[in-house]
């Protein structure tokens, strides 16, 4: 205790001395601590306001009622935005696919998406290679796909580009047994390079393996909802 | 006595005199800042009560009785299914936030497409003190994104050149690789002042510790920086009320990369 008061006798000279100095600190001190304790007593004071006074409280009564109502409404009208049936949902940051029915989950695997690989010819030509995101509606089935080669195909290779409808542009066996169109050139199909399934290693399609694109084919139909994100 | 001595004997007291009213000056400076900064939460709150003061047709169909502890519940729910309802209407993903079971969900078109359970939620005890008309005014409908900013990268673009002939593409061809993924954190500012951030739950390097330092004193600096000009332009202080989720990198990376440049959010409080 005494050996406590030396220490503060001590502390109060030279807080004496450096009378100016001192106060800058205690300045500091207080900014640093005070404003963030008052506001939290601020919101203190504000959560233990009492709510509102009911003016009619007989109408509460009413009032559940009609919320319980609405509520039900809401929640029928977003039930029938689910779709019933079959639906895929892919995960392309994940590279991974859930196929769905009526809000169930029924069968979920790897795949691969688009791998944000920007090639460039020169100047005047480039291709982005990535998965687009949103919904999407299966627009067409195909068994045993043909692949059409586009242009890139040939550039990053570094081959010649063939004109359009010559053989070479035609490629059979690389998109695995089956394929859903989601249009605009995007396709969900197979793939002879199983090892990369759960990588981002596309040229924007959607590579599954076989037993899952056999389920995936099987389920969705024309028209069926593609949700990528 | 000479001039210098005068002069010099002047000079002590006026400097002392000087360096006092400098203190007091500093001492109200940060006296108002302290008010000001603690009242900022209060002011945020009456600022929301006037917003739905102004909308008349709002105040025409919001029952009094609603206000009733009994109904705040149900009140709450109404709110947020009415704010999917006008989420669902709209084009493109968006971003749901249930605070009532942790939850966070992609969402398009009226289509939970990603449901992820959060490690943890903690709302601002701001929101919590708000009255049933102002909780409906703000969150019955969804809330537009007016800021996002992220440690991920949301297009990992990688630049490749044609090769000139296949001898090149096949001294060019790469093995896909496992993505070193960085350390996922999110913020994301909303309309009314109101924040979201995301946080991941674990830190497994040391670089994932830095990170996160980094990204709480950027956005803690960007907030005191905000107060300090509001200060100084003699604007008033707004308080952001934040909402902080802790959830799996992995997940936030799917989040960040899935939202558009101009999501909106639909909160369950």
């Amino acid at each position: 205790m005494k050996r406590f008061m030396e220490y503060l006798r001590r502390a109060g000279v030279i807080v004496r001395r450096y009378k100016f100095v001192a106060g800058i600190l205690g300045m500091v001190l207080f900014f640093l601590v005070f404003p963030g304790l008052m506001q939290e007593l601020v919101i203190g004071l504000m959560a233990k306001k009492s709510p509102p006074a009911v003016d009619a409280p007989h109408r509460v009564g009413e009032t559940r009622i009609r919320l319980e109502k609405e509520l039900k409404q809401a929640e029928r009208k977003l039930a029938l935005r689910t779709p019933r049936s079959y639906y895929l949902v892919i995960n392309s940051s994940s590279n991974r696919f859930i196929l769905y029915r009526g809000g169930m989950e029924v069968w979920s695997g790897k795949c691969s998406t688009g791998s944000y690989t920007l090639l460039k010819n020169g100047e005047e030509q480039q291709w982005m290679f990535k998965t687009p995101k949103g919904e999407f509606r299966v627009q067409g089935k195909t068994v045993n796909p043909v692949w059409k080669k586009p242009d890139w195909a040939f550039v990053e290779e570094g081959l010649p580009v063939p004109p359009a409808g010559h053989p070479t542009r035609f490629e059979a066996g690389v998109l695995g047994e089956y394929a859903l169109n989601l249009g605009d050139g995007y396709l969900i199909h197979g793939t002879l390079f199983q090892r990369y399934l759960g990588l981002p290693v596309t040229h924007g399609c959607v590579r599954m393996g076989d037993w899952d694109l056999e389920m995936v084919y099987n389920a969705l139909g024309h028209g069926s909802r593609v949700y990528i994100y | 006595m000479d001039r210098e001595s005068i002069y010099t004997d002047l000079k002590v007291p006026v400097v002392r005199v000087f360096r006092w009213i400098a203190l007091a000056t500093l001492a109200a400076m940060i006296l108002l800042f302290t008010v000001g900064y603690g009242f900022a939460p209060h002011r945020l709150v009456k600022e929301y009560e006037l917003l739905s003061k102004k909308d008349s047709l709002f105040l025409a169909g919001f029952d009094p009785a609603m206000e009733h502890p009994a109904l705040i519940s149900l009140v709450k729910a109404v709110s947020f299914k009415k704010s999917l309802l006008e989420l669902s209407s709209r084009d493109s993903i968006h971003l749901v936030v249930d605070l009532r079971d942790s939850t966070v969900c992609l969402f398009i078109h009226g289509v939970f497409i990603s449901r992820i359970k959060a490690a943890g939620m903690v709302p601002d005890p701001v929101l919590n003190t708000l009255g049933m008309k102002e909780y409906m005014k703000i969150f019955s409908r969804p809330l537009a994104v007016v800021r996002q900013q992220a440690s991920v990268i949301k297009e990992p673009v990688v630049v490749r050149h044609a090769p000139r002939d296949t001898m090149e593409a096949f001294l060019n061809a790469y093995l896909p690789d496992t993505l070193v993924q960085r350390p996922a954190f999110m913020e994301l500012k909303l309309e009314h002042g109101i924040r979201i951030v995301f946080e991941q739950d674990r830190d497994a390097h040391f670089r994932d510790r830095r990170v996160r330092s980094m990204f709480r004193l950027t956005s803690s600096a960007g907030n005191t920086l905000r107060y300090f000009s509001q200060f100084f332009t003699l604007h008033k202080m707004k308080y952001s009320p934040k909402i902080t989720i802790r959830m799996d990198a992995d997940n936030i990376r799917a989040i960040y990369r899935a939202l558009p440049s101009a999501p909106c959010v639909a909160i369950a409080h």
